[in-house]
Protein backbone atom coordinates (compact mmCIF):
# COMPACT_ATOMS: atom_id res chain seq x y z
CA UNK A 1 0.00 0.00 0.00
CA UNK A 2 1.52 3.22 -1.39
CA UNK A 3 1.07 6.21 1.45
CA UNK A 4 0.68 9.75 0.16
CA UNK A 5 2.66 12.58 -0.30
CA UNK A 6 0.90 15.79 -0.58
CA UNK A 7 -3.05 16.10 0.08
CA UNK A 8 -5.61 18.67 -0.27
CA UNK A 9 -8.68 18.47 1.53
CA UNK A 10 -11.47 20.82 0.63
CA UNK A 11 -8.68 23.19 -0.68
CA UNK A 12 -10.11 26.53 -2.62
CA UNK A 13 -7.80 29.13 -3.90
CA UNK A 14 -9.31 32.78 -5.41
CA UNK A 15 -7.43 34.98 -6.85
CA UNK A 16 -7.24 38.07 -5.04
CA UNK A 17 -9.63 40.33 -7.86
CA UNK A 18 -12.02 37.49 -6.49
CA UNK A 19 -12.19 34.82 -9.28
CA UNK A 20 -12.86 31.31 -8.21
CA UNK A 21 -9.49 29.29 -9.64
CA UNK A 22 -9.83 25.88 -7.35
CA UNK A 23 -12.98 24.92 -6.26
CA UNK A 24 -12.96 22.66 -3.29
CA UNK A 25 -10.28 20.10 -4.19
CA UNK A 26 -9.96 16.80 -2.47
CA UNK A 27 -6.16 14.96 -3.80
CA UNK A 28 -4.03 12.66 -2.62
CA UNK A 29 -1.09 12.31 -4.65
CA UNK A 30 0.26 8.77 -3.72
CA UNK A 31 4.06 8.23 -3.08
CA UNK A 32 6.65 7.76 -6.08
CA UNK A 33 4.41 7.47 -8.62
CA UNK A 34 3.97 9.21 -12.05
CA UNK A 35 1.25 11.26 -12.08
CA UNK A 36 -0.66 13.37 -14.90
CA UNK A 37 -2.51 16.57 -14.45
CA UNK A 38 -4.48 17.18 -17.32
CA UNK A 39 -7.59 20.03 -18.43
CA UNK A 40 -8.11 22.15 -20.67
CA UNK A 41 -6.33 26.05 -21.19
CA UNK A 42 -7.68 27.80 -17.77
CA UNK A 43 -8.75 24.33 -16.27
CA UNK A 44 -6.35 25.99 -12.98
CA UNK A 45 -3.50 23.82 -13.53
CA UNK A 46 -0.75 25.85 -12.50
CA UNK A 47 -3.02 27.24 -9.77
CA UNK A 48 -3.00 23.80 -8.49
CA UNK A 49 0.47 23.19 -8.80
CA UNK A 50 1.59 26.47 -7.15
CA UNK A 51 -1.16 26.07 -4.01
CA UNK A 52 1.10 22.33 -3.74
CA UNK A 53 4.38 24.61 -3.32
CA UNK A 54 3.51 26.47 -1.03
CA UNK A 55 3.64 29.84 -3.35
CA UNK A 56 -0.54 30.29 -3.07
CA UNK A 57 -2.19 29.85 0.21
CA UNK A 58 -5.60 28.17 -0.16
CA UNK A 59 -8.57 30.27 0.61
CA UNK A 60 -10.16 27.79 2.26
CA UNK A 61 -9.29 23.87 3.21
CA UNK A 62 -6.14 22.33 4.45
CA UNK A 63 -2.99 21.53 3.10
CA UNK A 64 -1.59 18.12 4.67
CA UNK A 65 2.36 16.92 3.80
CA UNK A 66 3.39 13.26 5.32
CA UNK A 67 0.27 13.11 6.93
CA UNK A 68 0.76 16.16 8.56
CA UNK A 69 -1.42 19.86 8.33
CA UNK A 70 0.84 22.24 6.72
CA UNK A 71 1.62 25.79 8.30
CA UNK A 72 2.23 28.56 6.36
CA UNK A 73 5.23 30.29 8.28
CA UNK A 74 8.74 31.37 7.03
CA UNK A 75 10.36 28.38 8.34
CA UNK A 76 7.62 25.38 6.81
CA UNK A 77 7.54 27.06 3.48
CA UNK A 78 11.39 26.99 3.10
CA UNK A 79 10.67 23.40 4.32
CA UNK A 80 8.12 22.80 1.74
CA UNK A 81 9.74 24.19 -1.21
CA UNK A 82 12.79 22.59 -0.71
CA UNK A 83 10.77 18.81 -0.47
CA UNK A 84 8.30 19.66 -3.44
CA UNK A 85 10.24 21.58 -6.29
CA UNK A 86 8.14 22.99 -9.31
CA UNK A 87 9.63 23.41 -13.26
CA UNK A 88 7.56 26.33 -14.54
CA UNK A 89 6.45 26.02 -18.14
CA UNK A 90 8.08 28.93 -19.25
CA UNK A 91 12.15 28.34 -19.03
CA UNK A 92 12.54 32.01 -19.57
CA UNK A 93 10.13 32.64 -16.60
CA UNK A 94 12.25 31.01 -14.74
CA UNK A 95 15.96 31.46 -15.02
CA UNK A 96 17.36 34.36 -12.84
CA UNK A 97 21.24 33.77 -12.71
CA UNK A 98 24.04 35.27 -14.93
CA UNK A 99 25.35 31.84 -15.50
CA UNK A 100 24.42 28.33 -15.66
CA UNK A 101 26.23 27.25 -12.49
CA UNK A 102 25.03 30.42 -10.43
CA UNK A 103 21.48 29.39 -11.33
CA UNK A 104 21.61 25.40 -10.31
CA UNK A 105 22.89 26.83 -7.22
CA UNK A 106 20.38 29.43 -6.53
CA UNK A 107 18.16 27.51 -4.64
CA UNK A 108 21.05 25.37 -2.76
CA UNK A 109 22.16 28.95 -1.96
CA UNK A 110 18.93 29.93 -0.93
CA UNK A 111 18.55 27.28 1.46
CA UNK A 112 21.90 26.19 3.08
CA UNK A 113 25.04 27.63 4.15
CA UNK A 114 28.00 25.00 3.87
CA UNK A 115 29.45 26.65 0.50
CA UNK A 116 31.74 23.41 -0.23
CA UNK A 117 28.66 20.88 0.18
CA UNK A 118 26.27 23.27 -1.81
CA UNK A 119 29.30 23.46 -4.68
CA UNK A 120 29.85 19.78 -4.62
CA UNK A 121 26.13 19.35 -5.08
CA UNK A 122 25.87 21.87 -8.13
CA UNK A 123 29.15 20.10 -9.55
CA UNK A 124 27.65 16.47 -9.48
CA UNK A 125 24.33 17.98 -10.76
CA UNK A 126 25.42 20.25 -13.87
CA UNK A 127 27.50 16.40 -14.41
CA UNK A 128 24.52 14.76 -14.26
CA UNK A 129 22.49 17.09 -16.32
CA UNK A 130 25.19 16.94 -19.24
CA UNK A 131 25.99 20.89 -18.50
CA UNK A 132 29.67 21.55 -16.85
CA UNK A 133 30.73 22.46 -20.54
CA UNK A 134 27.65 25.10 -20.39
CA UNK A 135 28.85 26.32 -16.22
CA UNK A 136 30.14 29.44 -17.52
CA UNK A 137 27.25 30.63 -20.49
CA UNK A 138 24.43 32.87 -20.04
CA UNK A 139 21.18 30.35 -19.39
CA UNK A 140 19.05 32.91 -21.48
CA UNK A 141 21.51 32.72 -24.39
CA UNK A 142 21.00 28.79 -24.92
CA UNK A 143 18.43 26.48 -26.74
CA UNK A 144 14.94 25.47 -25.24
CA UNK A 145 16.22 22.11 -24.65
CA UNK A 146 19.16 23.61 -22.96
CA UNK A 147 17.04 25.65 -20.94
CA UNK A 148 15.09 22.99 -19.49
CA UNK A 149 17.81 21.15 -18.68
CA UNK A 150 19.09 23.70 -16.21
CA UNK A 151 15.62 24.62 -14.64
CA UNK A 152 14.78 20.95 -14.10
CA UNK A 153 18.97 20.96 -12.43
CA UNK A 154 18.23 24.08 -10.87
CA UNK A 155 15.29 22.40 -8.81
CA UNK A 156 16.65 18.88 -9.01
CA UNK A 157 20.29 20.03 -6.65
CA UNK A 158 17.55 20.74 -3.95
CA UNK A 159 16.86 16.87 -3.66
CA UNK A 160 12.92 17.61 -3.51
CA UNK A 161 10.60 14.32 -2.85
CA UNK A 162 7.89 15.60 -5.21
CA UNK A 163 8.76 16.98 -8.51
CA UNK A 164 6.43 19.37 -10.25
CA UNK A 165 6.72 20.33 -14.21
CA UNK A 166 4.28 22.72 -15.49
CA UNK A 167 3.86 21.75 -18.91
CA UNK A 168 7.20 19.69 -19.62
CA UNK A 169 7.21 19.89 -22.76
CA UNK A 170 6.02 22.79 -24.23
CA UNK A 171 8.22 24.75 -26.48
CA UNK A 172 10.70 21.68 -27.02
CA UNK A 173 11.22 19.29 -29.75
CA UNK A 174 10.38 15.96 -30.10
CA UNK A 175 13.83 14.85 -29.02
CA UNK A 176 14.35 17.55 -26.41
CA UNK A 177 11.01 16.55 -25.16
CA UNK A 178 12.29 13.15 -25.01
CA UNK A 179 14.77 13.59 -23.10
CA UNK A 180 13.39 15.58 -20.79
CA UNK A 181 10.87 12.55 -20.01
CA UNK A 182 14.01 10.05 -19.84
CA UNK A 183 15.80 12.60 -17.09
CA UNK A 184 12.32 12.26 -14.90
CA UNK A 185 11.81 8.71 -15.34
CA UNK A 186 15.28 8.35 -13.88
CA UNK A 187 14.14 10.60 -11.08
CA UNK A 188 11.14 8.07 -10.77
CA UNK A 189 13.09 4.81 -10.54
CA UNK A 190 15.24 6.64 -7.51
CA UNK A 191 12.13 6.89 -5.45
CA UNK A 192 10.77 10.47 -5.92
CA UNK A 193 7.12 11.52 -7.13
CA UNK A 194 6.10 13.14 -10.45
CA UNK A 195 3.14 15.52 -11.32
CA UNK A 196 3.10 16.88 -14.61
CA UNK A 197 0.74 19.07 -16.32
CA UNK A 198 0.10 18.52 -19.81
CA UNK A 199 -2.52 18.98 -22.63
CA UNK A 200 -0.84 15.78 -24.47
CA UNK A 201 -3.06 13.13 -23.82
CA UNK A 202 -0.96 10.44 -26.24
CA UNK A 203 2.04 11.34 -23.75
CA UNK A 204 0.03 10.91 -20.59
CA UNK A 205 -1.53 7.96 -21.50
CA UNK A 206 1.81 5.96 -21.87
CA UNK A 207 3.80 7.66 -19.46
CA UNK A 208 1.50 7.85 -16.44
CA UNK A 209 0.90 5.99 -13.48
CA UNK A 210 -2.46 7.80 -12.21
CA UNK A 211 -4.01 10.56 -14.04
CA UNK A 212 -6.36 13.38 -12.83
CA UNK A 213 -8.47 15.45 -14.95
CA UNK A 214 -9.18 18.69 -14.45
CA UNK A 215 -12.25 21.42 -15.25
CA UNK A 216 -13.01 24.60 -13.71
CA UNK A 217 -10.80 23.73 -10.82
CA UNK A 218 -12.81 21.27 -9.70
CA UNK A 219 -11.55 16.93 -10.14
CA UNK A 220 -13.51 16.17 -12.99
CA UNK A 221 -12.23 12.24 -12.69
CA UNK A 222 -8.86 10.00 -11.09
CA UNK A 223 -7.94 6.92 -11.89
CA UNK A 224 -5.08 4.68 -13.73
CA UNK A 225 -4.81 5.77 -17.40
CA UNK A 226 -7.07 3.28 -18.72
CA UNK A 227 -10.03 4.06 -16.67
CA UNK A 228 -9.80 7.92 -16.90
CA UNK A 229 -8.99 7.69 -20.97
CA UNK A 230 -11.38 4.80 -21.56
CA UNK A 231 -14.27 7.35 -20.69
CA UNK A 232 -14.80 10.02 -23.48
CA UNK A 233 -17.66 11.67 -22.54
CA UNK A 234 -16.04 12.52 -19.51
CA UNK A 235 -12.64 13.87 -21.30
CA UNK A 236 -15.09 15.77 -23.96
CA UNK A 237 -16.66 17.60 -21.28
CA UNK A 238 -12.85 18.64 -19.99
CA UNK A 239 -12.44 19.46 -23.15
CA UNK A 240 -9.84 16.67 -24.41
CA UNK A 241 -9.75 13.83 -26.66
CA UNK A 242 -9.19 10.06 -26.19
CA UNK A 243 -5.58 9.40 -26.96
CA UNK A 244 -4.91 7.85 -30.30
CA UNK A 245 -4.26 4.36 -28.96
CA UNK A 246 -7.62 4.28 -27.23
CA UNK A 247 -9.07 5.55 -30.47
CA UNK A 248 -7.68 2.45 -32.59
CA UNK A 249 -7.82 0.05 -29.84
CA UNK A 250 -11.41 0.88 -29.71
CA UNK A 251 -12.01 0.99 -33.90
CA UNK A 252 -10.45 -2.22 -34.24
CA UNK A 253 -12.60 -3.55 -31.26
CA UNK A 254 -15.20 -1.52 -30.08
CA UNK A 255 -16.78 -1.89 -26.58
CA UNK A 256 -13.58 -2.84 -25.52
CA UNK A 257 -13.42 -2.96 -21.89
CA UNK A 258 -10.76 -0.11 -19.85
CA UNK A 259 -8.53 -2.90 -18.32
CA UNK A 260 -8.62 -4.81 -22.29
CA UNK A 261 -7.16 -1.61 -23.57
CA UNK A 262 -3.29 -1.73 -24.62
CA UNK A 263 -0.22 0.04 -22.43
CA UNK A 264 1.38 1.11 -25.59
CA UNK A 265 2.20 1.02 -29.19
CA UNK A 266 4.39 -2.12 -29.13
CA UNK A 267 1.34 -3.93 -27.11
CA UNK A 268 -1.33 -2.51 -29.22
CA UNK A 269 0.50 -3.67 -32.65
CA UNK A 270 0.88 -7.06 -30.89
CA UNK A 271 -2.65 -7.95 -30.82
CA UNK A 272 -3.41 -6.48 -34.69
CA UNK A 273 -0.36 -8.74 -35.80
CA UNK A 274 -1.87 -11.56 -33.72
CA UNK A 275 -5.71 -11.09 -35.11
CA UNK A 276 -4.09 -10.82 -38.85
CA UNK A 277 -2.63 -13.93 -38.46
CA UNK A 278 -5.13 -15.72 -36.65
CA UNK A 279 -7.88 -14.42 -39.75
CA UNK A 280 -5.14 -15.68 -42.32
CA UNK B 1 24.07 47.05 -28.89
CA UNK B 2 23.98 45.70 -25.46
CA UNK B 3 26.86 44.62 -23.05
CA UNK B 4 24.72 41.35 -22.42
CA UNK B 5 24.65 40.55 -26.49
CA UNK B 6 28.36 40.74 -26.24
CA UNK B 7 29.16 39.26 -23.36
CA UNK B 8 32.02 36.73 -24.05
CA UNK B 9 32.22 34.10 -20.74
CA UNK B 10 35.78 32.32 -21.77
CA UNK B 11 37.29 36.07 -21.74
CA UNK B 12 41.17 36.06 -20.31
CA UNK B 13 40.27 36.68 -17.19
CA UNK B 14 37.29 34.47 -16.56
CA UNK B 15 39.67 31.85 -14.35
CA UNK B 16 40.97 35.25 -11.62
CA UNK B 17 38.24 35.85 -9.01
CA UNK B 18 36.36 38.90 -9.06
CA UNK B 19 38.70 40.50 -6.20
CA UNK B 20 41.95 40.46 -8.47
CA UNK B 21 40.21 41.39 -11.35
CA UNK B 22 39.04 44.44 -10.02
CA UNK B 23 42.58 45.13 -9.45
CA UNK B 24 42.61 45.49 -13.41
CA UNK B 25 40.22 48.00 -13.50
CA UNK B 26 40.00 50.25 -9.86
CA UNK B 27 43.35 51.35 -9.88
CA UNK B 28 42.85 52.83 -13.45
CA UNK B 29 39.34 54.00 -12.54
CA UNK B 30 40.83 56.19 -9.07
CA UNK B 31 43.67 57.18 -10.97
CA UNK B 32 41.55 58.28 -13.69
CA UNK B 33 39.54 60.20 -11.31
CA UNK B 34 42.59 62.17 -10.23
CA UNK B 35 43.93 63.43 -12.58
CA UNK B 36 43.88 66.77 -14.54
CA UNK B 37 45.62 65.41 -16.99
CA UNK B 38 44.05 65.12 -20.67
CA UNK B 39 47.57 63.41 -22.05
CA UNK B 40 46.71 60.76 -19.18
CA UNK B 41 43.45 60.39 -19.75
CA UNK B 42 43.25 59.80 -23.30
CA UNK B 43 46.37 57.08 -22.63
CA UNK B 44 44.37 55.67 -20.69
CA UNK B 45 41.54 55.18 -22.78
CA UNK B 46 43.92 53.54 -25.17
CA UNK B 47 45.26 51.51 -22.86
CA UNK B 48 42.64 50.68 -21.75
CA UNK B 49 40.50 49.50 -24.95
CA UNK B 50 43.52 47.53 -26.10
CA UNK B 51 43.70 45.54 -23.50
CA UNK B 52 40.03 45.08 -23.35
CA UNK B 53 39.95 44.18 -26.71
CA UNK B 54 42.80 41.11 -25.57
CA UNK B 55 40.67 40.04 -22.30
CA UNK B 56 37.44 40.53 -23.54
CA UNK B 57 37.26 38.89 -27.29
CA UNK B 58 35.02 41.07 -28.39
CA UNK B 59 35.26 42.50 -31.86
CA UNK B 60 36.61 46.41 -32.78
CA UNK B 61 33.21 46.71 -34.42
CA UNK B 62 30.96 45.91 -31.50
CA UNK B 63 33.14 47.91 -29.36
CA UNK B 64 33.06 50.71 -31.31
CA UNK B 65 29.18 50.66 -31.23
CA UNK B 66 29.34 50.44 -27.41
CA UNK B 67 30.62 54.09 -27.31
CA UNK B 68 28.33 55.51 -29.88
CA UNK B 69 25.31 56.74 -27.29
CA UNK B 70 28.05 58.12 -24.65
CA UNK B 71 29.84 59.78 -27.22
CA UNK B 72 26.48 61.41 -28.40
CA UNK B 73 25.65 62.26 -24.55
CA UNK B 74 29.10 63.82 -24.09
CA UNK B 75 29.47 65.97 -27.00
CA UNK B 76 26.13 67.42 -26.71
CA UNK B 77 27.27 68.37 -22.97
CA UNK B 78 30.46 69.62 -24.33
CA UNK B 79 29.11 72.04 -26.78
CA UNK B 80 27.63 74.37 -23.75
CA UNK B 81 30.66 74.06 -21.95
CA UNK B 82 32.43 75.26 -25.79
CA UNK B 83 30.18 78.02 -27.11
CA UNK B 84 30.44 81.20 -26.10
CA UNK B 85 27.71 84.26 -26.45
CA UNK B 86 28.45 86.61 -26.94
CA UNK B 87 32.23 85.81 -28.37
CA UNK B 88 34.79 87.67 -28.29
CA UNK B 89 36.00 85.61 -31.35
CA UNK B 90 32.86 85.58 -33.31
CA UNK B 91 32.62 82.43 -36.53
CA UNK B 92 28.80 83.25 -36.77
CA UNK B 93 26.19 86.25 -35.89
CA UNK B 94 22.99 86.32 -35.69
CA UNK B 95 21.85 89.93 -35.71
CA UNK B 96 23.50 91.60 -32.55
CA UNK B 97 24.28 87.60 -30.94
CA UNK B 98 27.58 87.00 -31.69
CA UNK B 99 28.46 83.14 -31.54
CA UNK B 100 31.82 81.50 -30.87
CA UNK B 101 34.36 79.34 -29.27
CA UNK B 102 35.53 80.37 -25.27
CA UNK B 103 39.41 78.97 -25.02
CA UNK B 104 38.87 78.58 -21.90
CA UNK B 105 36.01 76.63 -22.23
CA UNK B 106 37.77 74.23 -25.06
CA UNK B 107 40.49 73.38 -22.15
CA UNK B 108 37.89 72.36 -20.01
CA UNK B 109 35.94 70.57 -22.43
CA UNK B 110 38.55 68.33 -23.82
CA UNK B 111 40.02 67.88 -20.19
CA UNK B 112 35.80 66.59 -20.02
CA UNK B 113 36.09 64.18 -23.07
CA UNK B 114 39.00 63.00 -22.04
CA UNK B 115 38.24 61.66 -18.34
CA UNK B 116 34.63 60.84 -19.55
CA UNK B 117 36.21 58.72 -22.52
CA UNK B 118 38.60 57.13 -20.11
CA UNK B 119 35.87 56.78 -17.45
CA UNK B 120 33.34 54.94 -19.67
CA UNK B 121 36.39 52.73 -20.81
CA UNK B 122 37.27 51.11 -17.53
CA UNK B 123 33.45 50.59 -16.93
CA UNK B 124 33.10 49.09 -20.08
CA UNK B 125 36.28 46.99 -18.83
CA UNK B 126 34.47 46.03 -15.58
CA UNK B 127 31.48 45.19 -17.01
CA UNK B 128 32.82 42.95 -20.22
CA UNK B 129 35.16 40.95 -17.94
CA UNK B 130 32.25 40.51 -14.57
CA UNK B 131 28.97 39.24 -14.79
CA UNK B 132 25.99 41.32 -12.89
CA UNK B 133 26.13 38.47 -9.98
CA UNK B 134 30.36 38.88 -9.45
CA UNK B 135 29.94 42.51 -9.56
CA UNK B 136 26.84 42.42 -6.70
CA UNK B 137 29.79 40.23 -5.16
CA UNK B 138 32.34 42.69 -5.04
CA UNK B 139 29.45 45.29 -3.39
CA UNK B 140 29.11 43.06 -0.62
CA UNK B 141 33.01 42.56 -0.16
CA UNK B 142 33.14 46.54 0.13
CA UNK B 143 30.49 46.52 2.52
CA UNK B 144 28.25 48.18 0.35
CA UNK B 145 24.63 47.89 1.83
CA UNK B 146 22.49 45.10 0.94
CA UNK B 147 19.65 47.42 -0.31
CA UNK B 148 21.76 49.26 -2.66
CA UNK B 149 23.09 46.27 -4.28
CA UNK B 150 19.75 44.63 -4.45
CA UNK B 151 18.19 47.56 -6.15
CA UNK B 152 21.43 47.87 -8.31
CA UNK B 153 20.85 43.77 -9.33
CA UNK B 154 17.18 44.34 -9.42
CA UNK B 155 17.10 47.49 -11.94
CA UNK B 156 19.79 45.62 -13.91
CA UNK B 157 17.32 42.70 -13.80
CA UNK B 158 14.08 45.01 -14.98
CA UNK B 159 16.09 46.80 -17.48
CA UNK B 160 17.08 43.73 -19.33
CA UNK B 161 13.51 42.04 -19.15
CA UNK B 162 12.29 45.56 -20.58
CA UNK B 163 14.38 45.61 -23.40
CA UNK B 164 14.03 41.82 -23.96
CA UNK B 165 9.55 42.38 -24.39
CA UNK B 166 10.33 45.35 -26.19
CA UNK B 167 12.64 44.04 -28.65
CA UNK B 168 9.96 41.25 -29.25
CA UNK B 169 6.71 43.39 -29.53
CA UNK B 170 8.72 45.63 -31.24
CA UNK B 171 9.22 42.67 -34.16
CA UNK B 172 5.60 41.39 -33.93
CA UNK B 173 4.16 45.26 -34.64
CA UNK B 174 6.68 45.40 -37.23
CA UNK B 175 5.61 41.52 -38.89
CA UNK B 176 1.76 43.58 -39.11
CA UNK B 177 3.27 46.34 -41.34
CA UNK B 178 3.27 48.80 -37.74
CA UNK B 179 5.51 51.88 -38.56
CA UNK B 180 5.05 51.62 -42.90
CA UNK B 181 2.60 54.83 -42.25
CA UNK B 182 4.79 57.73 -40.59
CA UNK B 183 1.78 59.33 -39.25
CA UNK B 184 0.40 56.29 -37.24
CA UNK B 185 3.93 56.14 -35.89
CA UNK B 186 4.11 57.83 -32.82
CA UNK B 187 0.97 56.02 -31.48
CA UNK B 188 1.96 53.06 -32.13
CA UNK B 189 5.07 53.31 -30.30
CA UNK B 190 2.89 54.46 -27.42
CA UNK B 191 1.15 51.49 -27.83
CA UNK B 192 4.57 49.54 -27.71
CA UNK B 193 6.06 51.42 -24.58
CA UNK B 194 2.50 50.62 -22.42
CA UNK B 195 2.50 46.48 -23.57
CA UNK B 196 5.89 46.33 -22.90
CA UNK B 197 5.70 48.24 -19.25
CA UNK B 198 2.62 45.78 -18.88
CA UNK B 199 4.19 42.58 -20.22
CA UNK B 200 7.37 43.18 -18.00
CA UNK B 201 5.90 43.80 -14.82
CA UNK B 202 3.75 40.04 -15.26
CA UNK B 203 7.20 38.53 -16.41
CA UNK B 204 8.97 40.18 -13.40
CA UNK B 205 5.97 38.62 -11.23
CA UNK B 206 6.42 35.77 -12.77
CA UNK B 207 10.37 35.70 -12.19
CA UNK B 208 9.70 36.33 -8.64
CA UNK B 209 7.39 33.54 -8.41
CA UNK B 210 10.03 31.23 -9.81
CA UNK B 211 12.41 32.67 -7.40
CA UNK B 212 10.20 32.21 -4.11
CA UNK B 213 9.62 28.54 -5.06
CA UNK B 214 13.48 27.80 -4.90
CA UNK B 215 13.45 29.25 -1.31
CA UNK B 216 14.67 32.69 -2.36
CA UNK B 217 14.74 35.15 0.79
CA UNK B 218 15.12 39.18 1.02
CA UNK B 219 18.28 39.49 -0.69
CA UNK B 220 19.56 38.38 -4.08
CA UNK B 221 22.41 36.06 -3.27
CA UNK B 222 24.13 34.19 -6.42
CA UNK B 223 26.64 31.32 -5.40
CA UNK B 224 30.12 31.45 -8.12
CA UNK B 225 32.49 28.50 -8.77
CA UNK B 226 35.02 28.86 -6.29
CA UNK B 227 38.29 30.57 -8.03
CA UNK B 228 41.59 29.96 -6.35
CA UNK B 229 44.13 32.81 -5.26
CA UNK B 230 47.37 33.01 -5.75
CA UNK B 231 50.41 35.47 -5.53
CA UNK B 232 51.65 35.25 -8.77
CA UNK B 233 47.90 36.66 -9.96
CA UNK B 234 48.76 39.77 -8.31
CA UNK B 235 51.66 40.57 -10.44
CA UNK B 236 50.14 41.96 -13.75
CA UNK B 237 47.53 44.21 -12.39
CA UNK B 238 50.25 45.65 -9.94
CA UNK B 239 52.46 46.00 -12.59
CA UNK B 240 49.41 47.93 -14.66
CA UNK B 241 48.79 50.07 -11.73
CA UNK B 242 52.56 51.14 -10.90
CA UNK B 243 53.23 52.17 -14.54
CA UNK B 244 49.75 54.04 -14.76
CA UNK B 245 50.43 55.62 -11.51
CA UNK B 246 53.79 56.47 -12.89
CA UNK B 247 52.68 57.95 -15.98
CA UNK B 248 49.94 59.97 -14.17
CA UNK B 249 53.47 61.51 -12.02
CA UNK B 250 55.17 62.07 -15.73
CA UNK B 251 52.11 63.71 -16.73
CA UNK B 252 51.86 65.71 -13.83
CA UNK B 253 55.45 66.44 -13.44
CA UNK B 254 56.01 67.94 -16.84
CA UNK B 255 52.69 69.87 -16.39
CA UNK B 256 50.69 67.93 -19.66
Amino acid sequence: MVGSLIELKAASYRYPSGKKAIAEVDLSLPEGKKIALLGANGAGKSTLLLLLNGIYKPTNGELHYRGKQYRYNRKALQELRQKVGIVFQESDNQLIAPSVYEEVAFGLNNLYSDKKWIREQVEKYLDYFDLLELKHHSPHQLSSGQKKRICLASVLAMEPELIICDEPASNLDPQSSRATFELLDAQNKKGKTLLISTHNVNQAYVWADLVILLKEGAVLSIGSPKQVFSDAETLAEAGLEQPLLVKLARMHQPGMEAEELPENEAELVNRLTKNLCTDL
Amino acid sequence: MWITEIYKHDHRLSKLSPTIRALYWAPAMVLTLVSGSVYFNFTMFLVINLFLLYVSRIRLSNLARLYRIPIVFILVGCMAIVLEIPATKAFVSLGKLSIGFSAHGIQLATLLVSRSLALISIMYFMLLTNTISEIAELMRKFRIPALLIDLFVITFKFIENLRNTGFEMHRAQKCRLGYSQKMKRIPLFAGLMAAVFHQSMQNARQLETAMQARCAGENYCFLQEERPYAISQLLIPVGLASMSAFLLLICGNYGW
